[in-house]
């Protein structure tokens, strides 16, 4: 295949050379230093006669001007942050020359220290070059990349890395990383190398949907650690690296608008504001006080008011600017982001359990769920640097981020078991919901760089963060149903409002603050002819979270107890049955977590091999105080543990081009505070109640990595690898019973091994390039389970019984593929991608083998980018072009002697729920100076 | 060459020198606060209670109070236990929580009472049809489960509640934060008794229950025998007289039961406890329930739902929205059932003595042992007190506001739910040649008396057997 599309190329050639009779100039421009190839450097070639043609470099570095006449040229080739470079020639006839032009980037007295910012740092070949770099093992992703990709929050482009696939909230947007198979309590979040509090109610773990694509420089995703790192990153670290001061006045503004196609049918449905006034989204009892008796002025019916809007477009801007001072010494960058986007989201839900005498699944409603979730994103980050000189510099860095979500959801509930009498009847409730979320993070750090003596520097990092959510709900619990009458028809009953449950209003809201110091000190010194890098330090960090939680109930009057509905809740009257709200809920609570942590790590290269390694040592600390009463479990806690963390990373370079690394470090998981806390329920949207555990432990696990890489000329590379992951005391959801209801429990199930391969290929032919790559993991648990049967005497019993299973999230394959295409004489660029995510456990089940897995799917993106004026670029994304929906089943056949329920087939594996997002639409225009 | 060895040899040293240490969590979690019981020395009961409360005197509680495991709390006869409260919040609305065994020792002359200090206000309240605060839920009931563990006692036991000849009235405030969340969540309504425990008797004799905002008795679990009871005015919206769920096994009969919210007796294997939930229920005369239910096509007699088993026989169900639900995924083929006397003074109640979405569905498949006529106002009853076509059922089929239900329909007050001899067409209409299931097998002062099945239909026999009220 390979030799027939190059015969063909040739034949093209030959084709066009026959044709016109003249010749063709052709070469590649690359970085001087380094031997990069420069993507996107702009090339003139010009006769005195006046002939001129311009171009710019492809995907690999070169360029070609066709059908150039006899003559005498000059080409000249720019690029940003390099110095002019021309060379002239004489093309006599029948000549076809090639060049090979190399850059030198500007003069600049502060080399050392500028290594990094020499390049765009934001451009594929630092990322690549990063990667063949790096002392451990990691991918990484540019800012070019993503600009070209069809992403626009980060969480999107993670699912483009290898081995990496994603957890998508329910708007089907991307949320959260899966690495290796492993979720993401196993990974950290890091921006700019700083750890950041999360703003998630439930999670430590950042949500990085709440980034914007367009602020950060670059993406980087290790997949071992150093001593110098943070210890609690099973799987990975993901690192936002924001963007940094440039050397020269840059310019960048992104508009666009989007449209989701989900929205075309029935129109996006919003609500009124809850509240108004000062502290009006908090609740009742934290803005009165505790002996506060909440009224129903309290509780406007605003966010039960409704409205359709036909058509909402989404707004997307960003502006960055960017500078140094004329002696380079200072620098300064801004970036602001805003998006604005609205979406739709269709969704069927069956409850399931299983049934008592065999064990099979036993559906036990049906429910229809229609979301309307508008997102508002806003970033704002700011960063200075100033370099005293070679040796010494600090840079400060301020960022603001901010996620609005406003969503409103119906939900509509049959009852499979009661007043279910054929499809299309049954009891009903209905649910109609709004609920407004807020979260932010501000994050303020000042690092420092020193160069003490030649061999000796220290670098240091103070940091301040806080992150918040704030969650306003409002729930209407109606009824209605179809239902057989005893002559035979079915009738259409009324709606009806819940008498006891009516409506509720929860307010929830949390607030971490983490106050941070870092300090690390390097010293070089040469023994035995080899040089060592020897470095050593520490980090310190206070983290505190305060948590509230209010649940008011507004049920009916005694004395009005049945009311019906019809769409306005102005006509219906209600009273607060639970006046003070839920003061003594557990997660009214305050969590301090100290961490502090020391490290020393040695580096040396003798021949051809890198050895870095070393130990870290973490101490935690944590205590909480909830507000449950002293008569339960749990109201204080205190957990105290240490870890001494090795970590060992061989690089052996087999070539200029290729590596083989070999790593092996230890690492752990601390739970989630929303785990540990003995709390019942606080996640109305959960498909079950969800129950705190204390008695949870850390996840602790080593690991080991063996890859190889190989970098031919240009952009391309090739990486293969293996790795093995031991852990002890793995945390998995699991629904366990209480009472009558079943509930959502996070416990450490004994020892998990997660193992597999990973291939990531990437190439780059001038106008065309493809990156794929394939990711093979295998995980195997083994926990007891619960299983049904009807005992010798008829009765119906349980008995439990071992299964083996993959670790929750993982998908046995993972896949990507994209295809670039890049046009640069008139600047185009086109980018499909492709995601496969293989079938993965999403809830594991009480019951044996009722374990609940979401399907494997195939994603296709598709984005499109062209030069419209001279800076001025178009682009245009479709994401989910395939309307790829998000599937759960229980991997047991539909019983035969279940009831028939519409998408359930007999012998099939039984259905459990299935989203549907659409497509999404973006269409933009770029300015870049 | 060499110098690589020694590198790898340096490193395979390192990594053993370094091998992974990761110290076992020192965890302090603060365990639940248990106060030693003290004996009853005067008339208010505060914190952890044991000990008995003598006969013709009244004892108050205006915060919970607990029977811990292994303690023993006894009513002699005559004793009145008051709640005090507004009920409004969980912190005025005091809950017993009983870990250990609970004995009420009522006698037919001395009945006991568990109440709050103005029930004879909110009884007149009653009687003027005006159910707002009776509906309110003044104290928080009491709740019978093993204590949680701890660390100094893993496996608590929990104890038996035994109740004779008791009036049980009120409770349903909405719950604190005091509870287990498995059995109520924080705003939850509670229940005048909420029992569960697999292993211990729940005995509840010749007593009465009154005014329970939602569930008057909830059973997760427990060995019952619910013998002669009169059951009136519970569940505000919702809410049954009797709520059995998984690990309840047992016998439920010659209870009195009128003007429930939803059902009068509901069985459901629900929360599988791995023992199966498996009661009869025979002999128990039900009235008028199922009308305030505001859920559609729910409230009835008796359901028995989600994997329940049992028999039940000779019951007598008059003006009911719905008669015998027996829903699909009950255990069908061991639920056995014959010998019930319906009665409807509507077409819409006669139309549904087998509630259509339930198997038995209509008048035509119905057990020919049964009384019952396609008719409305055929076969009536022959109560000896109690005309049964006075109240408007079609007129009103529900679901209603309790302040539009007349009391007569709701309490018995001066009614006689004797069957006239020799003209009620329930007398000697009975199926006798089962057993009770007998799962409580203690007898006498501290044990049960299980009446066996009677020969007329229905709670009250010609013989004087059955229910004594």
């Amino acid at each position: 295949m390979k030799k027939l599309l190059s015969l063909l190329v040739i034949a093209l050639y030959s084709h066009l050379a026959f044709a016109v009779a003249a010749s063709s100039v052709k070469g590649i421009v690359s970085d001087k230093r380094t031997n990069e190839p420069l993507i996107g450097a702009s090339v003139t070639i010009k006769s005195k006669a006046g002939y001129k043609e311009a171009t710019s470099t492809g995907l690999d570095g070169s360029f070609i001007f066709r059908n150039v006449p006899q003559d005498n040229y000059e080409i000249e080739v720019k690029y940003i942050s390099y110095q002019q470079t021309e060379i002239h020639f004489e093309l006599k006839n029948g000549e076809n020359p090639s060049f090979k032009i190399q850059l030198e980037t500007k003069s600049n007295s502060l080399n050392e220290v500028n290594v990094k910012s020499r390049i765009d740092a934001g451009s594929d070949q630092s990322a690549r070059r990063i990667e063949q770099r790096s002392d451990q093992v990691l991918n990484a992703v540019s800012a070019k990349t993503i600009e070209v990709s069809p992403d626009i929050t980060v969480a999107n482009v993670m699912q483009r890395v290898s081995g990496v696939s994603v957890e998508r909230s329910n708007n089907g947007e991307a949320q959260y990383p899966i690495i290796r198979g492993m979720e993401k309590r196993y990974i950290s979040t890091l921006v700019n190398g700083i750890k950041i509090p999360s703003p998630d109610n439930k999670n430590r773990y950042v949500p990085l949907d709440i980034f914007p694509a367009d602020i950060v420089d670059r993406l980087e995703i290790y997949k071992s650690l150093t001593p110098n790192m943070e210890g609690d990153a099973i799987a990975g670290v993901v690192n936002l690296v924001l963007k940094t001061a440039p050397d020269d006045f840059t310019v960048q503004a992104n508009v666009a608008t989007g449209y989701a196609q989900s929205i075309s049918a029935n129109g996006f449905t919003k609500f009124d504001q809850f509240q108004s006034g000062t502290n009006a989204n908090r609740s009742p009892r934290i803005n009165n006080g505790n002996n506060y008796v909440a009224t129903m002025k309290d509780f406007p019916n605003t966010p039960q008011h409704f409205g359709n809007s036909k058509a909402p477009l989404a707004t997307i801007l960003g502006l960055s600017l960017g500078g140094r001072t004329k002696d380079k010494k200072f620098g300064a960058i801004g970036a602001v982001s805003y998006q604005n986007q609205y979406r739709n989201t269709n969704s069927v839900f069956f409850d399931t359990q299983v049934n008592p005498a065999n064990n099979e699944p036993a559906v036990q409603s049906i429910e229809s769920r229609n979301y309307s979730t508008q997102q508002q994103r806003t970033a704002i980050i700011t960063k200075f640097d100033y370099k005293f000189n070679p040796a010494n510099s600090i840079n400060l860095n301020a960022s603001y981020i901010n996620l609005t979500q406003n969503q409103f959801r119906f939900t509509s509930d049959t009852s499979l078991t009661l007043g279910r009498t054929a499809i299309g009847n049954g009891r009903v409730t209905q649910d109609p919901r709004s609920v407004r979320t807020v979260q932010q993070i501000y994050n303020f750090n000042l690092q420092g760089d020193h160069r003490i003596v030649k061999n000796f520097s220290i670098n240091w990092a103070a940091v301040y963060s806080e992150a918040t959510a704030n969650e306003n709900r409002s729930e209407l619990a109606l009824f209605t149903g179809r239902i057989l009458q005893p002559n035979g028809s079915v009738t259409q009953q009324d709606v009806t409002v819940d008498a006891l449950k009516g409506q509720t209003r929860i307010f929830g809201h949390n607030s971490d603050q983490d106050k941070s110091g870092y300090l690390n000190f390097v010293y070089a010194p040469k023994i035995f002819n080899t040089k060592i890098e020897f470095s050593a330090g520490g980090m310190y960090r206070n983290k505190t979270r305060t948590s509230t939680y209010d649940n008011y109930t507004l049920a009916l009057p005694v004395s009005n107890s049945t009311q019906s509905y019809n769409g306005n809740i102005d006509n219906n009257a209600f009273v607060v049955s639970t006046i003070q709200g839920t003061a003594s809920d557990a997660l009214n609570y305050n969590f301090t977590e100290n961490v502090a942590a020391g490290y020393g790590q040695f580096k040396f290269t003798v021949g051809k091999l890198q050895t870095l390694g070393g130990v870290r040592y973490e101490h935690t600390d944590q205590n909480w105080v909830s507000a449950l009463p002293n008569t339960q479990t749990g109201k204080t806690g205190s957990i105290k543990y240490y870890d001494f963390l090795p970590s060992l990373n061989f690089k052996y370079a087999l070539s200029d081009q290729q590596n083989i690394r070999l790593s092996y470090y230890s690492a752990i998981s601390r739970p989630g505070f929303y785990e540990l806390i003995p709390h019942t329920g606080g996640d109305p949207d959960a498909d079950y109640k969800e129950v705190g555990n204390p008695y949870l432990k850390r996840v602790t696990a080593e690991n080991f990595d063996l890859r190889y890489e190989f970098f031919p000329k240009a952009l391309n590379q090739l990486l293969a690898g293996v790795f093995y992951k031991k852990i002890n005391n793995p945390i998995e959801y699991t629904l366990e019973k209480s009472g009558l209801d079943y509930v959502l429990k996070a416990d450490n199930f004994g020892t998990g091994y997660n193992y597999g391969f990973e291939l990531d290929v990437t190439k780059y032919v001038r106008n065309f390039g493809f990156r794929a790559n394939y990711t093979y993991t295998d995980s195997k648990i083994t926990t007891t389970k619960l299983q049904d049967y009807r005992d010798g005497e008829g009765f119906l019993t349980s008995r439990t019984v071992l299964q083996s299973r993959p670790l929750q999230g993982q998908s046995k394959n993972l896949g990507n593929f994209s295809f670039l295409y890049k046009q640069p004489k008139n600047g185009f660029d086109a980018h499909i991608s492709l995601v496969y995510t293989g079938a993965r456990i999403n809830t594991v089940s009480t019951y044996y083998q009722n374990d609940v897995w979401q399907k494997g799917s195939v994603t296709l993106d598709l984005s499109t980018e062209k030069r419209l004026f001279k800076k001025i670029y178009g682009y245009a994304k479709v994401n989910n072009l395939l309307n790829t929906p998000y599937q759960l089943e229980i991997r047991r056949p539909y019983p035969g002697s279940g009831q028939q329920v519409e998408y359930q087939t007999a012998g099939q594996n039984t259905f459990v729920r299935k989203d549907s997002y659409q497509q999404y639409y973006l269409l933009g225009l770029r300015y870049k100076l | 060459m060499n110098q690589r060895l020694k590198q790898l040899v340096l490193g395979a040293g390192l990594i053993l020198m370094l091998n992974a240490c990761h110290k076992e969590e020192i965890v302090i979690i603060s365990q639940p606060l248990i106060q030693s019981g003290n004996v009853i020395k005067s008339d208010t009961l505060k914190g952890s209670v044991k000990g008995t409360m003598l006969t013709g005197k009244t004892y108050y509680f205006n915060s919970d109070i607990t029977i811990n495991d292994g303690d023993t709390l006894l009513m002699q006869s005559g004793v009145k236990l008051l709640a005090l409260g507004d009920g409004k919040t969980a912190a005025t609305a005091p809950e017993i929580f009983n870990h250990g065994t609970f004995i009420s020792l009522g006698t037919k002359d001395q009945p006991n009472y568990i109440t709050v200090k103005n029930a004879a206000d909110l009884h007149t309240q009653a009687t003027q049809q005006n159910y707002t605060n009776v509906f309110q839920g003044w104290w928080g009931g009491m709740v019978c489960t093993p204590a949680a563990a701890t660390t100094t006692n893993p496996a608590p036991q929990g104890g038996d509640v035994i109740i004779k000849w008791t009036h049980v009235e009120f409770a349903g405030s909405p719950a604190g934060a005091n509870n287990e969340t498995a059995v109520y969540k924080a705003g939850d309504p509670r229940y005048n008794i909420y029992f569960g425990n697999l292993k211990k008797n729940f005995i509840v004799e010749d007593s009465w229950f009154f005014g329970a905002k939602d569930d008057n008795i909830r059973v997760v679990g427990g060995k019952v025998s619910i013998m002669r009871n009169t059951f009136e005015l519970c569940g505000g919206a919702g809410g049954e007289f009797v709520n059995m769920k998984s690990g309840t096994v047992g016998d439920l009969a010659f209870n009195m039961c009128i003007g429930a919210a939803t059902n009068s007796i509901k069985a459901s294997d629900s929360g599988t406890s791995g023992t199966q939930c498996n009661v009869n229920v025979y002999n128990n005369t039900i009235v008028n329930g199922g009308f305030r239910q505001t859920k559609t096509g729910r409230g009835g007699s008796i359901n028995y739902e989600a994997g329940a088993r049992g028999s039940i026989y000779n019951n007598l169900i008059v003006n009911c929205r719905f008669g015998i639900r027996i829903t699909p995924d009950a255990d069908v083929a061991n639920v056995l059932y014959g010998n019930h006397f319906f009665y409807g003074s509507s077409a819409a109640i006669v139309a549904q003595f087998y509630a259509t979405d339930g198997i038995g569905k209509g008048v035509g498949v119905s057990k020919t042992t049964d009384i019952l006529s396609a008719t409305p106002q055929q076969n009536n009853p022959m109560f000896y007190g109690y005309d049964v076509n006075a109240y408007n059922f079609t007129a009103n089929p529900g679901p209603i506001t309790s302040n539009l239900q007349p009391y007569t329909l709701l309490t018995i007050g001066n009614a006689n739910f004797n069957l006239k001899e020799d003209v009620s067409p329930g007398i000697k209409k009975s199926k006798t040649d089962f057993l009770p299931l007998k799962a409580v097998t203690t007898t006498g002062n501290y044990g049960t008396t299980i009446t066996p099945p009677g020969k007329d239909i229905g709670a009250y026999q010609t013989d004087g057997t059955g229910n004594l009220h």
